[in-house]
């Protein structure tokens, strides 16, 4: 569960991932109401029920309060992840590059607005180095 | 150039966010954005006299005290109605309650905690100051929310309840106070004073009221110990009398009004002069608010009717009027009210400094000392045999104005009255004033002033957010960004999806008994058959698949028992049996040939589908996916279609959303075209004219019109109040796009694909030409294909491209209902066709790109979504917690 402005959510599950259709802007009512009903729905489509949730760091975001509120209905373990930490390993999974390619070499140059980073301030474009795990 | 939107600032009355140009780290420009029309001024004509008092205050949870005030005041102005002694007394102990109590709200829970903020963390101070001020844990709140809380029993006891007293009436006060509660109120003012000189200010009222110079407040602030030295010495350490710097005229509707005059007097003040505040020379500008101009296009004076609002204008951004002075901006606020005051403290920080955040907050904290003072005068003045208020009736006709002063600035409302009812109400509060609109030339709000050149530092933006903030009961701060170099989730091309019934279609032909039964993910299917021809039938599931199809495994075991004799699906069982569900697909080309085949009996209809297009996931309920499951459940199959369904040779043999003009969903055009019309002929005939046309889609509404026609185009951005987002186009065929466009077989092949997205391509230079404002200034248009019948119908009766945008006022979601097509396309659509097919799940459009022949996607909704997308190897048999930005 990431960001709130152009929110998706996404299951993964056996290698593979289950992205949502792009919802919009949590903060309009009809797109917040959407985002909890698609979550109903995708995971009862896909009888998913998530044993780790990872979300955005920052803990004012909609999506982040959600995800929260979520992995206690579920139990799962819930994950907060540095918003360019997050841009940066769905980059490098949409270069092909996984878990086991031992990628934590990497060096990502992460043009986004704003979002919240390591060490709890707000980032702009930033060059990070890391890989997915880390 | 980057754009930053600040906010919410979550105001009680209401949302408000500023949107800031950044180019090369300043800002380029800055608009004041209130999203949200209130109303209150429209809801209170025709409403009896009395009523303003119950509904004014509703505007505000935090300054309706000042509210209440205002409007009593109005009201009591449109005759004569005196208020006895006692009633102006308690009225003054209501209001300055509510006003110390905002302004010590500000300083302990919204301004201070910042300093208690990590980036801070390399300062010296930064240890105490995170001890004492931090949100929650800090323990200034634990002195300061019980003092707080003691306070506002003086609401109860003068007021009955806080907010939205009906204490507060245009002859003083319903609430008579005994002696004996005086002695209590006598109590809690004195309880109060004590946590002001030991806590906030450690030194009596009277030292600090005294102060007269910044020397002064620099040397009383080394020496004493409380919460207001530690901010001017933190001021000092971070330099907040240079920060949030205007040079405007401060302005005051004065307070507190006595028998020797007010507390804080009406009037202005600018560069050491003070002057008379003319009331009357108050306007209120609506050149960027969403109301109607007025017909002399001048502003209007608030004792004039208001002009309706128009949320059409495509050149206003805010809900926001803009008041002005004499045709200018003015500062409003504690500052203000004792810069017009003239208490020397104030003013010589102003002409050191300018008016600057350090300057705000200690007028806030001066105020506080100077009005709990004068409240131990008032209530020692109070005498409990008098009477508190004066019964004369309002009169029948009349205008007054009710102007007073809430902790963040000046108020006021403005009243008329004929026949005992409002025909004219007016209000202006003081966030108004310093969070407003523009207006002509170039007059910006005072808070955009402040912001033309100061860094954009965005790791720090609280300060200067607060610096103005005193209008803001700011709960959290968070911001956003929309960056024009942001990167895009990207997505690689997308497999088909599971749709495990069609693929065993080519297999019924060949002989074989096979029993299949629908699994998760439609794996496992237990089948019937001899070895050697079901090698052949494994070969022709994949070969044969329909376009939609996507086989994840074939699993092949012996079978014991009575071979079942014909093909058949088994009825999916209750409870574990799962089957994906795919994306919506655009309609196939057998259906689209019955479309225009006159022989077929789905000749014109705009439903059809069958197992290799149309809807899918904008129609699934739940799962398992059935008919009963999804909006088709409300057309019942007619013979014919029923046997298409039930015959495994047939194109739609368990197409769930199967129809056809004998069963399926209807078409009809609204407002109702001439009787015999075809709604699709009217529909394209209303296009041809210029029309805008709601047209209901797969997985939302389009407003739709004549790509070629300007005029039409013009409309179409003016009533969606789009600024300059380009709009999507949808074409008859790949042809016809490339008559405009710039096509590869990359571009052909994804515009041709079942998710039919809207493709970005480039311009040609030898076009014909279109509109400028489909897509201005962009190089790009982003055409897609007629991915539904009604959409190949509709498109057949017209020449050219459509314009198919989302159907929403800009910044909502499209609509999907025809309830709110109805309401909230109003105003933008002129017609609607629609039909009785329930859309269940909202599905944009998909955007894509091509970059070097390879598609990118820019916005993966219909047409993508839920298909699964592989990962690279590592994310087998985790759970895994791998973040996914969707932002």
């Amino acid at each position: 569960m990431g960001g709130e402005l152009k929110a998706t959510f996404c299951l993964v599950r056996d290698g593979q991932a289950i992205l949502s259709q792009h919802i919009g802007d949590l903060e309009n009512a009809a797109a917040l109401d959407d985002y909890r009903a698609m979550l109903r729905l995708y995971r009862d489509l896909f009888d998913f029920t998530p044993a780790v949730i990872a979300v955005d760091a920052h803990p004012d975001y909609l999506s982040t309060t959600l995800g929260a509120a979520l992995a206690q209905e579920c139990g799962a373990r819930l994950v907060p992840v540095g918003h360019h930490h997050a841009h940066m390993a769905a980059c490098l999974v949409d270069g092909g590059i996984g878990l086991a390619d031992g990628a934590e070499g990497a060096v990502g140059l992460i043009l986004d607005g704003l979002g919240l980073g390591a060490d709890g301030t707000l980032w702009g474009a930033r060059f990070c180095a890391g890989g997915i795990a880390a | 150039m980057s754009r930053l939107i600040v906010g919410p600032f979550n105001r009680v009355e209401g949302d408000l966010e500023v949107r800031l140009d950044i180019s090369a780290g300043m800002v380029a420009d800055a608009r004041v954005v209130s999203p949200l029309y209130r109303g209150f001024e429209a809801m209170l004509v025709g409403k009896p006299a009395l009523d303003a008092l119950v509904y004014a205050p509703r505007i505000c949870g935090i300054c309706s005290v000042s509210q209440s005030l205002a409007a009593a005041r109005a009201l009591a102005a449109t005759g004569s109605v005196p208020v006895p002694a006692n009633g102006g007394l308690a009225v003054n102990l209501i209001h300055a309650v509510e006003n110390v109590a905002d302004h010590l709200t500000h300083f302990y829970l919204f301004f201070m905690p910042d300093f208690a903020r990590a980036v801070y963390a390399g300062e010296p101070w930064h240890a105490d100051a995170a001890a004492r001020f931090a949100a929650v844990k800090g323990t200034a709140a634990q002195d300061f929310l019980p003092a707080r809380a003691e306070l506002m029993n003086l609401l109860g006891i003068l007021a009955g309840k806080w907010p939205h007293t009906l204490a507060i009436q245009p002859g003083g006060s319903t609430r008579a106070v005994s002696r004996a509660e005086l002695a209590r109120l006598g109590a809690l003012l004195a309880g109060f004073r004590r946590f002001l000189e030991r806590v906030l200010f450690a030194d009596a009222l009277e030292a600090v009221a005294a102060l007269s110079t910044r020397d002064a407040l620099l040397a009383w602030a080394e020496a004493a110990r409380g919460d207001f030295a530690c901010f001017v010495l933190l001021s000092q350490a971070t330099g907040l009398n240079r920060l949030g710097r205007t040079d405007l005229r401060h302005m005051s509707f004065g307070a507190y009004p006595s028998s020797d005059g007010p507390l804080f007097p009406r009037g202005l003040f600018r560069r050491g002069v003070g002057g008379v505040l003319p009331v009357d020379r108050i306007t209120e500008d609506v050149s960027h608010a969403w109301y109607q101009a007025a017909p002399d296009g001048a502003p209007r004076p608030p004792r004039d009717p208001g002009m309706p609002p128009d949320a059409t204008r495509d050149d206003a951004y805010s809900w926001c009027k803009a008041p002005r002075l004499e045709g200018e901006v003015a500062e409003v606020g504690a500052l203000s009210r004792q810069l017009v005051a003239g208490h020397p403290l104030p003013r010589d920080l102003v002409a050191r400094d300018g008016a600057t955040v350090e300057a705000r907050v200690v007028a806030r904290l001066l105020e506080v000392a100077l009005v709990t003072m004068a409240m131990e005068r008032w209530l020692r003045a109070i005498d409990a045999a008098a009477p508190f208020i004066d019964h004369t009736p309002l009169p029948a006709a009349g205008e007054g104005a009710g102007l007073t002063e809430a902790a963040r600035g000046s108020l006021g409302h403005w009243v008329a009255i004929q026949g005992g009812r409002i025909a004219n109400y007016q209000i202006i509060a003081p966030t108004t004033w310093n969070f407003s609109p523009a207006t002509p030339p170039v007059r910006p709000g005072r808070w955009n002033r402040r912001c033309a050149a100061p860094r954009c530092e965005t790791g720090r933006p609280s300060r200067w957010r607060y610096s103005t903030s005193s209008a803001l009961s700011t709960r959290a701060w968070s911001a956003r960004c929309i960056d024009g170099g942001a990167s895009h989730p990207r997505a690689g091309p997308c497999a088909g999806g599971g749709l495990p019934a069609p693929c065993l279609a080519p297999g019924a032909g060949a002989g074989h008994r096979r029993q299949r039964r629908q699994r998760w993910r439609g794996r496992g299917h237990p089948r019937l058959g001899e070895a050697a021809t079901l090698d052949g039938f494994q070969n022709r599931l994949g070969e044969g698949a329909p376009p939609l199809a996507r086989i994840d495994t074939i699993e092949v075991w012996p079978h014991d028992g009575p071979a079942p004799q014909g093909f058949t699906i088994a009825a999916s069982a209750a409870g574990t049996v799962r089957t994906g569900i795919v994306p919506d697909a655009a309609t196939c080309p057998a259906c689209r040939a019955e479309l225009f085949d006159p022989a077929d009996r789905r000749q014109g209809y705009a439903f059809g589908n069958c197992t290799h297009c149309g809807p899918r996931l904008s129609i699934v309920r739940a799962i398992p996916y059935d008919r009963a499951n999804t909006a088709m459940a409300a057309f019942p199959m007619c013979p014919d279609c029923a046997a298409e369904y039930a015959n495994p040779a047939d194109r739609r043999f368990h197409a769930q959303p199967t129809a056809c003009p004998a069963c399926g969903p209807r078409l009809w055009l609204e407002p109702a075209p001439d009787a015999g019309t075809d709604p699709l002929d009217a529909a394209a005939a209303l296009l041809r004219a210029g029309g805008i046309v709601a047209v209901k889609g797969i997985g939302g509404f389009h407003l739709a019109c004549d790509a070629t026609d300007t005029t039409a185009v013009t409309e179409l951005r003016r009533r969606k109040a789009r600024d300059a987002k380009p709009f999507a186009l949808m074409a008859r065929s790949v042809d016809e796009v490339g008559r405009y466009c710039q096509l590869d077989d990359a571009a052909s092949t994804l515009l041709r694909s079942p998710a039919a997205p809207i493709v970005l391509l480039p311009r040609r230079p030898d076009g014909p030409p279109l509109p400028d404002g489909l897509a201005p200034d962009q190089d790009h248009l982003g055409f897609m294909l007629p991915y539904t019948p009604l959409h190949h119908l509709l498109l057949a009766r017209l020449e050219g491209p459509l314009v198919m945008t989302s159907g929403n006022r800009s910044d909502e979601p499209q609509v999907i209902t025809n309830e709110d097509a109805r309401d909230r396309l109003a105003g933008l659509a002129d017609a609607w066709l629609m039909h009785d097919r329930a859309i269940l799940n909202r599905l944009d459009d998909s955007v894509v790109a091509t970059t070097s022949g390879a598609p990118v996607v820019l916005r993966r909704a219909r047409g993508y979504a839920p298909a699964p997308l592989p990962l690279p190897a590592g994310f087998d048999g985790l759970p895994p917690p791998w973040p996914w930005a969707g932002n």
